[in-house]
């Protein structure tokens, strides 16, 4: 009997291997998970990209959660979902490097979480509330040099994009702050206009959201943000701050690679999609265009990059 | 504002397009409310994607219907079958099932709608007036004072532990361990996860209220599975139902003004939502009450305080979402989003930009809940008949399933419906063990609030001064007023009683009470009576030991309030025990007495609930479902078997069609299906 089930698995299995080798990916709808809870900014892009994806793959994607431990628990979960293309999982750095970097038990390795694509990033501002007397970075340099640790800058989560941005701007800079974790980028803001903490280290979709209510300092990117294109950079401003939160759809390991680029060519297309793009960008992301292998690079970039600061995360 | 936006406002609401989402979305909100395990913010966030084809206040207007229909609907399965649909409906669950059980379910039904519905307008009146200085207010609360606020709900414990204070105090200290499970708030370790990557994301609290309400009712039950659902004789009651609740809600206007207001209020806090605002209301119902020993037993003024509250909470979320962008619960934070992706930005400059769609969606929340009452009336009687026509031995595998089912849907998580049986059973013999359930669950959703401002609080004081970090809770002045409000709120029912005392209770009064307690226990003296104090404090020490040596090493801050509420609870559990000593509360627990349907039910249930990850929803289900009616059926012949086959076949693949086909929940396939 129990020969005859393990052969009719066998059987089973072969043949839906098979059967995605030759009929053309995918031929029935596919799952899309997202890691956190619904409102944040992967489930609003998720969200955008639903109807396109849609259109290109000429099939159903279904949209759920599965929320827990800062991403960590979906992941756990990615790297155990037969590698077949019909379960993909946003993904998102510093997350996948940091928490296996500082948990004795994350769930997955750095390496277990397969790039598809990468197509945006949120670059990490420095926010203060539009009634703070810090009018320009140097302001709040000046003031926190003065007073180490008695600024306090709130963000978005432990181990994040935003904390290692801080602590990268502390060694910059030369100053010590105080961080705040809170439990999403949305609640840290009602925190800065109540006056709890003094900045937000934050995301540009954050920023544009508040553009009224809050002064944004400087932005971690590259160049300016099309979004936000009066506020300098870190690097106009002599700091050589480039730090943010990358996101984008992975794959458990051995998924096959046909199955790997019919994905990332769909979300490649749907991000030069132009109207997509426009609503976007509007919203403060960075769109990004990263390829399955041009990701890998990214994320291993950035393992050397976290790795000698993780142990000053949460002090 | 000008007639011109009102004008215009309402008459977006009124065409008939508009009327017609309203009412769909009204008619799945009561649906997936009623539903235990399906929650508002998960029924807000499946509509999402469908109001990007509709034009912009089309789809706000469906959203807010839907977010006030549920919550709403969560108060039928609070009232019927103990389970609250949402978490909003917990305290529902304290009167409103009771009061079912007498027989006067349609009269609870009638009250819970009567309140959503007039909470639902005082809330909307409240965003209509007070968004911008109301927003303004709750920017005050920082972390200190939401470690206050947390406090604050807390002191409930006092009022609702009716047996022992000392037990309900040890509840909601576990109540907070268990809710320590999963990522510190600040650190962000991983603490307490006993080696295991389920319980990375916590322990969810939908599958623990669950548990906890709905299980025990289950197997009490399975003791008699051929009793009637509603007492004997006592559906009489059913007459003039609708005008008794016409009266529990308009009749005493004070106390529903104060729900209302607590809702409001509570919905405005980031962070705080209809889970706290239903408690807070029934404890403030309680203590304002002149009679509130009746709280608990069926008093229809619990029911009108939680339903009028949770319901108020709705367009209190609305309040700093629409008037600073902030959104103020779960389904705000989602509602934001499908804002940001319909092109506007919710905030102060939306009033300016949009102005008659921004009151257009207001004006709906008057419509949508005088139109979700009337949906509800006939909605409610629906589901309170099916429920008391279908026999007892045909509900307890029904309600099992639905628990089953609500408790995967909510996370996608099989190990979420293992805690919540296994909570089921734990809760059935706390309360036994004159342990409040209540209480725990109060720990459970406050825990959580309580260390996230106070480690973020003790973060702020540092950057005062390192020595004295602590000093930051005790200086700033709306802290100041909630410790005054919470040790008012812990003293209240101490000072209450020890007045009462003071009038009314002459010496003989309290020796012919003793006397009475004494002849209760000599009626059951034949039986073995034990120790619930000794009990109890050895369960707290093994909860301690248990979780003192899975504390690693973790960060300063995510190992600080975990190791101060071991502490605590570990000297409680020596009160505890000194107090077995020297005044022991002795029980009779009807779980050391074997009742063989019961015990059916539990082995069933568990091998259900640890199968149903391996072997698959469908197949578990089925067996499990069929098993338990040809158990309990009267007759064991060829014609129950296909009987109860049919009954279990039909509900499964109901479910199934409706979960993984509708709701695109995915259930476990497991080995089979």
């Amino acid at each position: 009997m129990k020969t005859v089930k393990r052969m009719a698995v066998i059987l089973i299995v072969a043949l839906m291997c098979v059967g995605t080798v030759f009929a053309q990916y995918p031929t029935r709808p596919v799952n899309y998970i997202i890691p956190f809870n619904p409102g944040g900014e992967s489930d609003i892009f998720a969200r955008a990209q639903q109807p396109l994806l849609e259109k290109i793959l000429g099939q159903k994607v279904i949209i759920s959660y599965k929320i827990g431990g800062g991403g960590a628990l979906g992941w756990a979960e990615l790297v155990r979902t037969k590698p077949d293309g019909y379960t993909f999982m946003g993904y998102n750095l510093p997350h996948i490097i940091l928490q296996p970097l500082t948990l004795s038990n994350a769930g997955y390795k750095t390496n277990e979480i397969i790039p598809v694509y990468t197509f945006m990033s949120t670059p990490d501002v420095l926010a203060v509330s539009a009634s703070s007397p810090f009018k320009t970075l140097d302001d709040f340099v000046e003031y926190a040099k003065a007073n180490p640790g008695a600024v306090i800058v709130g963000g978005s989560a432990s181990a994040s994009a935003n904390e290692i941005g801080l602590v990268m701007f502390n060694k910059l800079a030369g100053i010590k702050t105080t961080y705040i974790p809170f439990t999403g980028s949305g609640d840290a803001i009602p925190a800065l206009l109540g006056g709890h903490v003094s900045a937000l280290m934050t995301y540009t979709t954050m920023g544009k959201q508040y553009e009224d209510q809050i002064r944004i300092l400087a932005v971690a990117s590259e160049e300016r943000v099309p979004s936000l294109p009066n506020i300098p950079t870190f690097r106009e401003l002599g700091y050589d701050l480039v730090e943010g939160a990358y996101r984008g759809a992975a794959v458990p390991p051995n998924t096959p690679e046909s199955v790997i680029n019919v994905l990332a060519q769909a979300f490649e297309k749907i991000n030069h999609d132009a109207e997509f793009a426009k609503r976007m960008e509007a919203n403060g992301f960075k769109l990004e265009f990263y390829g399955p292998k041009e990701s890998a690079q990214l994320v291993a970039d950035k393992i050397k990059a976290y790795t000698p600061l993780a142990s000053e995360l949460g002090k | 504002m000008t007639l011109d936006i009102l004008l215009q406002s309402f008459g977006e609401i009124f065409t008939i397009q508009n009327l017609l989402y309203m009412l769909i979305a009204i008619v799945l909100g009561i649906m997936v409310g009623a539903l235990p395990g399906f929650t508002a913010t998960m029924a807000v966030a499946l509509m999402v994607p469908f109001t990007f084809t509709m034009p912009p206040a089309s789809g706000l207007i469906t959203i807010g219907a839907l977010y006030c229909a549920s919550i709403y609907g969560g108060s039928f399965s609070a009232i019927l079958i103990n389970a609250p649909g949402t978490p909003s409906s917990i305290g529902t669950c304290f009167d409103g099932y009771p009061m079912a059980k007498k027989g006067r379910g349609m009269e609870a039904i009638y009250t819970a709608s009567i309140g959503s519905g007039v909470g639902g307008v005082f809330g909307s009146f409240g965003l209509l007036f007070f968004a911008m200085p109301l927003a303004q207010a709750a920017l005050k609360f920082g972390p200190p004072e939401f470690f206050w606020v947390a406090i604050f709900g807390l002191t409930i414990i006092s009022s609702i532990s009716e047996g022992s204070l000392l037990k309900g105090i040890i509840a909601g200290f576990l109540g907070i361990l268990i809710s320590m499970i999963g990522n510190a708030p600040v650190g962000g370790d991983m603490r307490f996860d006993f080696g295991l990557v389920s319980f990375q994301g916590g322990v969810e609290v939908v599958s623990v209220l669950i548990g906890f309400f709905c299980i025990p009712e289950i197997f009490r039950m399975a003791l008699n599975p051929s009793a009637g659902y509603a007492e004997e004789g006592s559906l009489m009651y059913e007459k003039g139902s609708f005008k008794r609740a016409f009266n529990h809600v308009f009749g005493h206007p004070l106390a529903t003004l104060r729900a209302s207001i607590i809702g409001l209020l509570v919905g405005i806090l980031p962070g705080a939502g209809g889970n706290i605002a239903n408690l807070i209301a029934y404890n403030e119902a309680k203590r304002a009450s002149k009679h509130p020993e009746t709280f608990g037993t069926g008093e229809p003024q619990g029911v009108v305080a939680t339903e009028t509250a949770n319901n108020a909470v709705v367009e209190g979320a609305m309040v700093p979402l629409l008037a600073m962008g902030i959104p103020g619960s779960p389904p705000a934070a989602i509602i934001y989003g499908a804002l940001l992706l319909q092109g506007l930005s919710p905030g102060p400059q939306l009033f300016v930009q949009n102005t008659t769609l921004v009151y257009t969606f207001i004006y709906s929340f008057f419509v949508a809940n005088i139109l979700m009452v009337l949906v509800g009336f006939l909605a409610g009687k629906g589901m309170y008949k099916a429920v008391i026509k279908v026999p007892t031995r045909v509900l307890i595998p029904s309600i099992l399933f639905l628990t089953v089912l609500g408790s995967y849907a909510i996370r996608n998580n099989p190990m979420d419906v293992i805690i919540m049986f296994i909570s089921g059973i734990v809760g059935y013999i706390l309360k036994d063990l004159g342990f409040n359930t209540g209480a725990f669950v109060l720990g459970f959703i406050l825990g959580p609030i309580a260390e996230r401002g106070f480690v973020q609080g003790l973060l702020m004081g540092n950057a005062v001064s390192m020595k004295t970090p602590w000093i930051i809770f005790f200086t700033r002045p709306l802290s100041l007023i909630l410790i005054a409000l919470s040790v008012a709120s812990a003293a209240w029912p101490l000072v209450r009683s020890w007045m009462k005392n003071r009038k009314n209770k002459s010496g003989i009064v309290e020796a012919l009470e003793v006397a009475a307690a004494a002849g209760a226990g000599s009626s059951v003296g034949n039986k073995k009576k034990i120790n619930s104090d000794y009990i109890g404090a050895v369960v707290v020490f093994a909860m301690t030991l248990l979780f003192y040596f899975q504390i690693g090493e973790w960060s300063k801050y995510a190992i600080m309030a975990p190791k101060y509420v071991i502490y605590l609870i570990f000297i409680l559990g020596l009160v505890l025990l000194f107090k077995g000593k020297i005044k022991p509360e002795l029980v009779v627990p009807s779980f050391l007495s074997i009742n063989w349907s019961l015990l059916f039910v539990i082995i069933v249930g568990l091998l259900w609930v640890f199968l149903l990850e391996t072997i698959g929803f469908v197949t578990t289900s089925i067996v499990a479902f069929t098993a338990i009616l040809i158990a309990f059926h009267p007759k064991k012949d060829v014609r129950a078997i296909v009987e109860s086959l049919a009954i279990s076949g039909g509900m499964v693949f109901l479910f199934y069609m409706l979960f993984e086909k509708l709701l695109n929940v995915m259930l476990p396939a497991g080995i089979l299906i």
